[in-house]
């Protein structure tokens, strides 16, 4: 089966007013059509610029550096505005932050989700997408304003599906609501690709969320998919150093946006490829290898992972990573 | 739906747009000639009318008893002749066929009761006084009046065709269906057909006017344009045939447009200056300030650098009226260093070298700041701190001709009308009353002389106790005479036959529209 | 209910605002140096005269009485006589309110059409084109030229070279349309010189901040092409800020049409309200203020309801 999107060592370049910074740095990943990936990083970790790379919805600034990103066999950078537009109408559907900025607000929601099923959708249309994601049919008469913002997500959701997309893309979609809800929205993508069948990913800053609710997880750090794998495995038993950092941080509950407390330095600014791991300042078992060579993303155990160490190279060190485990 | 409609709607209004234009090609033969004129009329009634802008107006519509050649000669008007009977009498023969347009003949009636209108002061105002008193006025029958004056009055006869003096139906005024106020209604070539404040007047012709066959053409329409460009404009694309300018530089302005010639029309107006010598706190109280003043102004710089050159050096005896008064004075023919020496000396004495005295050039005339600004120019010069000070009309007319004055020096004009007296009663304290009081001096001396040359005929005597006149009003340093203030008519000669005055003392710029005639 | 409440309101202090403005211009017009009487009867006259003028228009009475008097009138919808030409100053006004509207439609119409679709291109256009570039400067261009200077410069350049187009000459538009239009070219085009810089400006700023909005990423996202996402999103949220700066254009207009309106000689309220000042034809004047005032007043109550009907959130604050 082929994969409904790959990225293959992407790299992805802002331009600032300050010079340039790396923002993807040879990500690499796949997911099999109907399956759910969760992209797990720190704010600064690449995973929505990853995330945008999909639809190439990529700000101006943005310059494609090195690799490729396919989605249905398609490489996104490779297509013209007009291919682009197709790619993102037949195949994907996308979810964002904040659901009261995703909608217009000088339009009602039925008209919306109209115009995002491309303009004339057959009659019941309408009413069967709100009733998918879990809206009464008078919904439809409302002003954005009107609705909850829990109410707001689960209609950028049904825009998001309206043409049935073979792949939903959701960047935090629960990160600007209520924790009550936060089970919720997530429940119900995966309800919904389940039930339609597309594949799934979900970009966010917690760990265990993504574990619970994707098939596979990959943690991103410095611009990389530093680990892949199945979410059990991820989970219970981390290979990269990072990953292990991220999952000891999130059990301390850390607000979105927030640096991880618990691991000493700074998330890299890159400003062009590493040359060694970018995790090495900050990780407890780096030595002069880390530094100086690139750790390539290399199966073990089943999984994929990023660090030299990672099948065992290096003794354990450092205490309590793992308790609570 | 909607878009057809509307054009729909456009096409109705071209064609009935075309109509309306068909129409009016149709009306009358005589044609219509249009005047740009650069002020609107202000005041309705001739009586108490005081500003130029309304007068030559008034001209087309009323008639006076007597008019003027083109030489500030008498001529004729609704009186076909007149005789002085003695010193104080005269006699009036009005013209039988002269009839206002409302088809009504003038009768002595009208002409006996317009001045009687005239000599109370509420009605008549400032222009009674010109008249002096009367004994009596009479008709002796509907077409001979005769006035009796209570003592002689040379200038009399002078001032019966300046515009004040205009006959006013008085029969319908006392009927009460005639009021000055807000009706216009003469004997003169035309009558008021519409009036859009601001925008125009149109006039008709008088279809009873006393000369047959006149005026010429149908119609004169009065565009108001106030600004000269928009006047240049409208004579070149052939809205107006005539237009009226105070600018000076309207020859070359109009040098390169098509058809267009200019008439400079010589009047006996001029600009002076206004000398605050009485309100508390002028330096100018002081003589010695007022003469350095005078000693420091340079007429000939006014006249070249506001005028092009274009303006004469102009006295309290107009200039345009031929006398030589005046010509010899010092304040005049002292070489300018010499002057300026002077005035340096005279400030210095009275102890106000550097006094900061402010130049009033109303913007009522687009010429006032101008001459103010060579006026600062001159005083700066003698050692003042001068500047210009520009506002309008009713500041001007608030701080300078009030009671309590708040000024010190103004630019302003004169009428110079068609004999020195006229002009020269306004500096007597009974011509100044109740306008100049507040800022002009009480010389009895001054007075009892231009009473005197009132009093004299024409001759040597007379022209002697001008020159005294003038040279103790230059002395006074009040009131100061600057240039000669010209009109210009710029008239579209291909396409129409248009007679204008070289000479004009009455206002009277369009003097001969009734002979106005189109070319096409 | 609660809906008419508020109109009530909004009109209530509609009423007191007019009030006040004619109450300060009352004031501000008596502390003017120089009376009527002085400008009708001109400088050399008698103080008899002159008396016999202000009796007759009872300008010798006290200042509160005869604002009392002039509001009681107004009230009955009286707005008195000219004094210059005792014509009703209610059919004065009126016979010149066309030249005035006609002028003002002109001006923001063009505003409107150039504007615009000039904002709206530069708004969209990357920050590299030259069309932004363009925009930019004619914005900063057009709003920093004062419309007496290049009116001035209008005037006499059409002096001469006329091309076509007069300088004073106005006819109404029913009269003769081509010649009105010939008058009304120039001094419409100076006036929606500011009003298209404004309206290019807040457009152009308008649509960059729609452009960053969620919605707009939405539809990206989503495959709409740009066209459509202009016409369905763009515009309708573009168009509040550009709703007020009109509104804020149009009481602008009403200023400068009178300045527009002496340079090119046309016979509108404009030119009849700053002669009435000149020549202290008091009720003129106030009556011009209070119908300014009140057209000004109208037109943000107006946007205040556009306002709702394009944007729902404030619709629904009003009912709520």
């Amino acid at each position: 089966m082929n994969a409904i999107v790959r990225a293959r060592d992407l790299a992805v370049d802002y331009t600032m007013p300050g010079g340039v910074v790396r923002a993807l740095d040879g990500a690499s990943f796949e997911l099999l059509p109907g399956r759910s990936l969760g992209l797990v990083g720190e704010s600064g970790s690449g995973k929505s610029t990853l995330g945008l790379a999909i639809g190439r919805l990529l700000p101006a600034n943005v310059r494609h550096a090195a690799g490729d990103l396919e989605v249905d066999g398609r490489s996104v950078f490779a297509l013209d505005d007009e291919g682009i537009r197709a790619l993102r109408r037949t195949s994907l559907g996308f979810v964002f932050q904040s659901p009261m900025a995703a909608l217009d607000p000088t339009m009602r929601i039925g008209r919306q989700i109209t115009l995002a099923c491309g303009g004339q959708p057959d009659v019941g249309r309408v009413p069967e997408l709100l009733q998918q994601v879990g809206l009464p049919k008078g919904a439809a008469r409302a002003w954005p304003h009107e609705l909850s913002g829990g109410m707001a997500q689960r209609a950028v959701i049904a825009m998001a599906i309206a043409r049935r997309p073979r792949l939903l893309v959701a960047d935090e979609p629960t990160a600007a609501l209520d924790t009550s809800l936060r089970a919720q929205i997530l429940d119900l993508l995966v309800a919904l690709k389940n039930e339609t069948g597309s594949a799934l990913v979900l970009l966010s800053h917690e760990l265990p969320v993504v574990a619970r609710v994707c098939e596979i997880i990959g943690v991103m750090y410095g611009g990389r998919v530093v680990e892949l794998g199945d979410s059990a495995g991820v989970f219970s038993r981390p290979l990269h150093p990072y990953s292990r950092a991220l999952l000891a941080t999130a059990h301390d509950g850390a607000r979105p946006g927030e640096r991880l407390a618990p691991i000493p330095g700074m998330p890299p600014v890159l400003s062009g490829p590493a040359s060694g791991c970018s995790f090495a300042p900050r990780c407890a078992f780096a030595d002069e290898r880390c530094r100086s060579e690139r750790p390539p993303l290399r199966p073990i155990g089943g999984r994929l992972a990023a660090c030299h160490h990672a099948d065992g190279t290096a003794p354990e060190r450092g205490s309590g990573m793992s308790s609570g485990m | 739906m909607a878009i057809w409609r509307f054009v729909n709607l456009i096409a109705a209004t071209l064609v009935t747009g075309s109509l309306v234009l068909v129409g009016a090609a149709q009306a009358g033969s005589g044609g219509s000639i249009a005047w740009g004129k650069p002020t609107e009329v202000i005041s309705f009634d001739p009586h108490v009318s005081g500003d130029g802008a309304s007068w030559s107006f008034f001209h087309l519509v009323y008639d006076q008893l007597l008019s003027t050649d083109d030489d500030f000669g008498l001529a004729p008007g609704l009186a076909l002749s007149w005789e002085e009977v003695s010193a104080t009498s005269y006699r009036f023969h009005l013209n039988p066929d002269a009839t206002f347009s409302n088809g009504r003949a003038v009768t002595s009636h009208d002409v006996v009761a317009n001045f009687q209108r005239l000599t109370n002061p509420e009605s008549g105002g400032v222009w009674g006084k010109q008249l002096g008193e009367f004994e009596a006025i009479e008709a002796e029958d509907d077409h001979t009046v005769r006035f009796d004056l209570a003592l002689p009055n040379p200038v009399f006869l002078k001032v019966l065709p300046l515009t004040p003096y205009s006959i006013l139906p008085m029969t319908e005024f006392e009927a009460g269906t005639f009021d000055p106020a807000v009706d216009i209604l003469g004997s003169g070539p035309f009558m008021v057909a519409e009036h859009l404040q601001d925008e125009s007047w149109t006039l008709t012709r008088n279809p009873h006017y006393h000369r047959a066959g006149h005026p010429l053409i149908d119609e004169l329409v009065i565009r108001i344009l106030p600004d000269d460009s928009a006047r240049i404009a409208a004579l070149r694309d052939g809205r107006v045939d005539i237009a009226t300018f105070a600018n000076p530089d309207t020859p070359l302005l109009l040098a390169d447009v098509p058809g267009v010639e200019v008439v400079v029309q010589n009047t006996t107006n001029y600009f002076r200056l206004d000398v605050s010598a009485i309100e508390e706190g002028s330096p100018f109280t002081d003589l010695r300030v007022r003469q350095a003043a005078h000693y420091a102004l340079d007429r000939e710089a006014i006249s070249n650098i506001v005028f092009g050159g274009q303006a004469i050096v102009d006295y309290p005896v107009p200039a345009g009226l031929g006398y030589e008064a005046c010509r010899d004075d010092p304040f005049y023919v002292m070489p300018r260093d010499e002057r300026l020496a002077k005035a340096r000396a005279l400030l210095e004495e009275a102890g106000a070298t550097g006094a900061r005295v402010g130049v009033i050039g109303s913007s009522t005339l687009m010429i006032y700041p101008l001459i103010a600004q060579v006026v600062q120019a001159n005083l700066n010069e003698a050692g003042f701190d001068a500047f210009v000070e520009q506002i309008p009309a009713a500041e001007w007319y608030a701080r300078v001709f009030a009671e309590d004055t708040d000024f010190d020096l103004a630019v302003s004009w004169f009428a110079g009308y068609t004999d020195p007296a006229i002009v020269l009663f306004w500096w007597t304290q009974a011509g100044a009353a109740g306008w100049a009081h507040g800022y002009t001096i009480t010389d009895d001396r001054l007075d009892a002389l231009v009473a005197r040359t009132r009093m004299l005929p024409e001759g040597e005597e007379r022209n002697d106790a001008l020159a005294e006149v003038c040279s103790v009003i230059n002395e006074n340093s009040n009131v100061l005479a600057l240039v000669n203030k010209p009109d210009y008519v710029a008239l579209r000669s291909d396409l129409i036959e248009a007679r204008i005055g070289r000479n004009e003392s009455t206002f009277d710029n369009l003097k001969y529209a009734e002979e106005f005639s189109r070319l096409d | 209910m609660r809906l008419l409440l508020h109109i009530a309101a909004r009109m209530g202090m509609a009423l007191l605002t007019m009030l006040s403005v004619s109450l300060i211009v009352f004031v501000a017009m008596r502390m003017l140096p120089g009376g009527f009487e002085m400008i009708i009867l001109g400088p050399i006259q008698t103080e008899e005269a002159r008396a016999v003028i202000t009796e007759q228009f009872g300008l010798d009475r006290s200042l509160p009485e005869q604002f009392l008097s002039w509001l009681v009138a107004v009230l009955h919808g009286d707005f008195g006589i000219s004094m210059i030409t005792r014509i009703p100053i209610a059919d004065e006004i009126l016979r010149r309110l066309g030249a005035t509207v006609q002028l003002t439609a002109m001006a923001v119409i063009t505003a409107l059409c150039v504007g615009l679709p000039l904002g709206v291109a530069a708004g969209l256009a990357d920050s590299s084109t030259s069309v932004r570039t363009c925009g930019r400067l004619v914005g900063a261009l057009g709003a920093s030229t004062p419309d007496f200077v290049l009116g001035v410069a209008l005037v006499y350049i059409f002096s001469v070279w006329s091309l076509g187009l007069t300088v004073g000459g106005y006819v109404p538009f029913f009269e003769d349309p081509l010649a009105n239009l010939r008058a009304m070219i120039l001094p419409a085009s100076t006036l929606s010189v500011f009003g298209i810089a404004l309206i290019l400006r807040t457009t152009r700023e308008s649509v960059l901040t729609v452009m960053t909005e969620g919605y707009i990423t939405g539809a990206v996202a989503r495959g709409d092409d740009p066209a459509s996402i202009v016409r369905r999103h763009v515009l309708r949220n573009a168009s509040l800020p550009v709703m007020t700066v009109a509104t804020i254009y149009l009481s602008l207009l009403l200023g400068g049409a009178v300045i527009v309106e002496i340079l090119f000689t046309v016979p509108g309220v404009g030119l009849y309200t700053w002669n009435a000042l000149l020549n202290r034809d008091y009720g003129v004047t106030q009556s011009a203020v209070l119908l300014f005032s009140g057209v000004i007043v109208t037109c943000n109550m107006l946007v205040d309801i556009a306002y709702a009907l394009v944007d729902p959130r404030i619709r629904g604050r009003r009912q709520q």
